[in-house]
């Protein structure tokens, strides 16, 4: 088995090497007949089939060409057809033993579901040309995953030796010392690391377990959770690779079809990966700068996105659509001002645009330009009738604008038209409620968490709308069923005890019960609300301990004037207080909350 | 395999519904209390609109009536739950001296119990039990030493069938995990009175989703407390360490079982856990993804964990295949824990020349692995060591161990991704054995949890009672020894659930003993 070797070994096999390739070549039979491996193309993109059809014609034209069978090779690779491409590239490296690409790229293809296969390839590449750093970055990660650290070290200290500000060696350095339980040295090559800007969450993963074995279990862990929503792998810039994926990828079309599929995947650094050479290599092209954009947004790098949105709305002042992601992007930023100016023009270059119309919509209404705000969503409702959202967004406008009626129609319309739209349904159930229309509200929001059972909002909501309509059973039995989804939500817990505690209804009151849970929610918040122990002090009261319900509520007026609030709700506390003392209980009013 | 519908292939749609490339579980237990293992294969499958609960997907019983010789007792048991099933654990939850069953679904799960002559009654609603989404491997211990068996629900990601995955060239494939939220694990009480409650909240084990596919019990920091492993699919695993009364606090990173040595969270997906080199401190092995290795984690010294998967020898032999199913057994019985895994990619790759003909499995298919331990926790692949003589390797997911045959050896159990089951049988191994058996007569019958310990020719070993691992699998609560060429042991004794130590009589090799709580000194 063939072995990567680093350092000056390999300096003399590369010479040698050399000298036999130089031997042979000019020997080689280029009428021999080098068989095409099958190819299975059922349920590929017919981009992708036709692409791979151009390239095998071209081998089939000349068998004896080490490039058309690099290329094709290189084509199926890129598409995920591994094995037949390694059997194309087998025939480009018999065929031409000096081009580093074939034997690299096969080492590539071959990395993942045969190691060793991987390592032979690149001892091959490495043979034509030693000083590649991604390649010797690749062969450190092979290594090390074998468990030979030594090699991988000496793989790794070259690729930094050559390319020192290659994530990937660095990380590969921390590795080793943190085999070899050298954590200083481990630390070192992590600050390199670091200062180095990683997009992934390797480098701080490695972080986490570096702070793990020094015993500091907070710090690891918030190391760990800070890389939350990261990308898992950290990119390997790679100019050959990526030149490869720029000439033999199926166009703008198909790249832009792929980097849309590696942001669904959840793998934007690769869709970045992608990106980098052929904005290199074109970067006036505005439509590759609006991906690169969309890729870093999906990495969440804020600046880099802005940076290229701003690059290609620069160079194309007519792409709409790169106004329009570049004015959502910043309106989701909380940018507004500028967020304005960027859907503006788009708006400006595409007036029919139902998505422009609602999302400038949006943004004006936020930004209490109503009327206009208003308008547009109309506009978007108008030309795209059947759209659940556009309904939904000139729904809440109206409700903002306290058309309420208009309000309740449009989010009906919503509703019918995607009944899983939970969010129309909570507005709708609000609307609802605000126009007296409890049985109907409390609908909505049985229908809510029916789907969602621990949205406390909507069973709160459901709550009130039970109330509202005097059905304070139902709104007992909703709180119960709350409780078994979100058994530790101290709102739900607040809402129960407080209705079993003062509830209108003398049947479905049930002080002792209040108070247990009241006790919970005073040890839950430490005994520092005051809203717990004005719970507490009704559900004593419900039980008669009038003693024990004044010094209760005597505590939460203490608590609330240590962090005064609203004058009303003091009064409210002074007032139970007042009730208890002259041996009453307090009663909820029976008008909705 | 006679007797058994082995060979039965759940349909599939095509559509790449990601559930069905993670599932494949199985339970061997003794159903009717006859001594005997009776196999349980869980089903998954959809109707063609898309139905998940199905005729076609049900589960399905299987008795051992002799040695190899099963009977179809789906519909006599009732056991044919027909949800879309993931894993499931056995144990005598009510401890009435038979094995009940807790099943994990993609859906409602489902707890039943045993009448003790095979019939099964779902009991699920009475029991209080309410866990929904997509449940995965599953275990039965008792967390908080009250004598009965409470379950740990591993459970995966919030699926949406609306995201699909695709290759580069375009083809649907399944979609990466990583596209999905997490889930959080549900652990629930058993109250000792039929019901259960749910103290995912309370225990400590709330607010940590982590993709969950796989857990096992253990004492990893020897405080005489249930721990808890968890593995999670691209995310760091969970060490939770029990307090002893039911709560749990999550040490993984600084265990040093968070991550691999790498410092990389893998896709971990089955556990095995057991006494590799034989120092008396239980180790850990973890299934991971192709291009991951599986992963060894050694025990240095109480709550202090080491990966030492390269010099074991696991790393190469495993970075190339994607491991689900994992045991340790002594395969061949010289007195230390061997090595199963089962395999199966989860994306399409180039068709072994192996692989078993199916035109929609086929290029998933991996082979499985058997390696043998020298003794000191170094492992060597046995090329050949598994072969399935089913006609080429499969899509393989849970693994189940037991001695089907009662001669002795460890045979095994493997439920493939399209839904078929095979059984191995062990012909290699020669060496001495014995199997035991650990009775509570009062609380926690089975003694999930209690230690074996066994010292033959200055040798010690130990086996813990059905402590879960694997993937989506689970066994009954024999625990088996191999002893090489000795002919006769020197001490035997059980660390019982809660700390009592028990020393027993020595039995003669060769034969499986029951030892109950009380009859020893």
């Amino acid at each position: 088995m063939k072995r990567f070797v680093p350092g000056h070994l390999v300096l003399i096999l590369s010479a040698v090497a050399a000298l036999m390739f130089a031997m042979r070549d000019g020997g080689k039979d280029p009428s021999r007949d080098f068989s095409m491996p099958t190819i299975e193309t059922n349920g590929l993109h017919p981009a992708v089939v036709e692409l791979i059809d151009q390239r095998r014609q071209a081998v089939e034209e000349s068998r004896g060409s080490a490039n058309s069978w690099g290329n094709l090779a290189t084509v199926l690779d890129l598409h995920d057809l591994k094995n037949s491409a390694v059997a194309c590239y087998l025939h480009a490296i018999e065929l031409d033993e000096t081009n580093f690409r074939w034997p690299y790229f096969a080492g590539i293809c071959a990395s993942i579901g045969n190691r060793e296969q991987a390592l032979d390839f690149f001892a091959q590449a490495h043979q034509i040309e030693s000083d590649y750093p991604p390649l010797l970055a690749r062969v450190g990660i092979l290594l090390l995953q074998g468990g030979e650290t030594a090699t991988a070290r000496a793989s790794f200290e070259q690729t930094v030796a050559l390319d020192d500000s290659l994530i990937q060696a660095h990380l590969g350095l921390a590795r080793c010392a943190m085999v070899a339980g050298d954590l200083d040295l481990a630390g070192q090559h992590l600050d390199r690391c670091e200062a180095l800007q990683p997009t992934g969450s390797e480098v701080a993963s490695l972080r986490a377990q570096w702070w793990g074995r020094r015993g500091e279990a907070e710090r690891a862990r918030s190391t760990l959770d800070a890389v939350e929503g990261k990308a898992p792998r950290e990119p390997l810039p790679d100019r050959l690779r990526s030149q490869a994926t720029m000439s033999f990828g199926v166009g703008p079309g198909w790249w832009k079809e792929r980097s849309r599929r590696l942001i669904d995947a959840g793998q934007p650094e690769k869709a970045m990966e992608m990106w980098e050479p052929i904005l290199a290599q074109e970067p006036e092209n505005a439509q590759f700068q609006f991906q690169m954009a969309q890729a870093a947004q999906a990495m969440n790098d804020k600046q880099k996105a802005i940076t290229h949105y701003l690059e290609a709305t620069k160079l194309d002042p007519e792409m709409t659509e790169a106004f329009f992601q570049f004015g959502t992007f910043l309106f989701n930023m909380g940018n507004e001002g500028a967020a304005e100016k960027a859907l503006r023009r788009a708006y400006e270059l595409d007036p029919d645009s139902a998505d422009i119309c609602t999302t400038l919509g949006a943004l004006l209404m936020n930004t209490k330009q109503q009327q206009e705000g208003l308008s547009l969503l109309e506009s978007a409702a108008r030309i795209r009738s059947g759209d659940a959202n556009i309904r939904f967004n000139l729904g809440v406008a109206l409700k903002a604008m306290d058309q309420k009626e208009r309000a309740r129609d449009e989010l009906l319309i919503a509703v019918g038209i995607d009944p899983s739209l939970l969010r129309a349904r909570f507005e709708l159930g609000l609307v609802l409620k605000d126009l007296n229309q409890f049985d109907e509200s409390a609908e909505q929001f049985a229908r809510i968490v029916e789907v969602d059972s621990v949205r406390v909002s909507a069973w709160m909501n459901l709550v009130r709308a039970y109330n509202g309509n005097r059905r304070h059973g139902d709104a007992l039995a909703a709180l119960r069923s709350a409780r078994v989804h979100l058994p530790r939500n101290a709102p739900i817990a607040a809402e129960l005890a407080w209705l079993l505690a003062t509830g209108p209804d003398q049947q479905l009151r049930n002080g002792a019960e209040a108070q247990e849970i009241a006790v919970k929610l005073c040890a839950g918040s430490g005994a520092t609300m005051f809203r717990s122990f004005d719970i507490w002090a009704a559900s004593l009261a419900e039980i008669e301990d009038f003693d024990g319900a004044i010094e209760k509520a005597k505590h939460a007026l203490v608590l609330f004037d240590q962090n005064p609030g609203d004058p009303q709700l003091r009064q409210e506390l002074e007032d139970r207080l007042q009730l208890y003392l002259q041996n009453k209980p307090y009663r909820s009013p029976v008008h909705p909350q | 395999m006679m007797g058994i519908s082995c060979d039965e292939v759940l349909p599939v749609l095509g559509d790449r519904f990601m559930p069905e490339s993670m599932a494949g579980g199985c339970v061997l237990f003794d159903c009717d209390n006859d001594g005997d293992l009776d196999l349980y294969r869980l089903g998954f499958a959809r109707t063609a609109d898309r139905v998940r609960e199905c005729d076609e997907g049900a589960n399905r019983l299987y008795r051992q009536d002799a040695p190899w010789q099963f009977t179809d007792i789906t519909e006599q048991s009732n056991l044919g739950d027909r949800g879309y099933a993931m894993g499931a654990a056995c144990g005598d939850i009510d401890n009435d001296g038979d094995l009940d069953l807790y099943i994990g679904n993609l859906g409602a799960d489902r707890l039943y119990r045993n009448d003790g002559e095979g019939l099964f009654v779902d009991v699920t609603t009475a029991a209080g039990i309410d866990v929904a989404g997509w449940s995965s491997s599953v275990l039965m211990v008792d967390v908080d030493r009250d004598g009965f068996l409470d379950i740990y629900v591993t459970r995966y990601l919030d699926y949406d069938e609306k995201i699909t995955g695709a290759d580069a060239a375009g083809r649907p494939e399944y979609p990466p995990p990583g596209q999905f939220r997490g889930l959080d694990d549900r652990l629930l009480r058993n109250d000792g009175d039929g019901t259960f409650t749910d103290i995912t909240e309370t225990s400590g084990i709330v607010d940590h989703p982590g993709r969950g596919l796989g857990v096992i019990a253990g004492d990893f920091d020897a405080d005489g407390n249930t721990d808890l492993y968890v593995a999670n699919d691209g995310d760091a695993n969970f060490a939770w360490l029990g307090d002893g009364d039911g709560t749990f606090k999550e040490s993984a990173l600084t265990m040093g079982l968070a991550v691999n040595i790498f410092g990389q969270p893998e896709a971990s997906m089955g556990l095995a856990c057991g006494d590799l080199d034989g120092d008396g401190l239980d180790d850990i092995v973890v299934t991971h993804l192709v291009h991951e290795t599986d992963t060894i984690y050694r025990c240095d010294r109480p709550g202090q964990f080491s990966d030492v998967t390269t010099s074991s020898g696991l790393a190469v032999p495993t970075i190339d295949f994607t491991g689900f199913g994992i045991a340790l057994l002594d395969a061949d019985q010289d007195g230390d824990l061997d090595l199963v895994t089962v395999h199966g990619r989860v994306l399409r790759s180039p068709v072994q020349a192996s692989a078993i003909e199916n035109d929609y499995w086929s290029p998933y298919a991996e082979e499985d692995h058997l390696y043998i331990n020298d003794g000191a926790g170094n492992f060597q692949q046995q090329v050949g060591g598994i072969s399935l003589g089913s006609g080429g390797v499969e899509v393989s997911r849970g693994l189940a161990v037991g001695d089907l045959d009662h001669d002795g050896d460890q045979d095994l159990v493997v439920a493939n991704a399209d839904g078929t089951i095979r059984l191995l049988e062990n012909r290699k191994a020669s060496g001495s054995w014995l199997s035991i058996k650990a009775v509570d007569s009062t609380l926690n019958r089975c003694a999930v949890g209690a230690l074996v310990q066994l010292e033959a020719a200055g040798k010690k070993q130990h086996r813990r009672v059905a402590a879960g691992g694997s993937y989506l699998s689970s066994q009954g609560q024999w625990v088996h020894f191999g002893l090489g060429d000795v002919k006769s042991i020197e001490q035997l004794r059980v660390i019982w659930p809660d700390g009592a130590i028990e020393s027993f009589p020595l039995p003669e090799v060769n034969q499986q003993v029951v030892l109950k709580m009380g009859e020893g000194n």
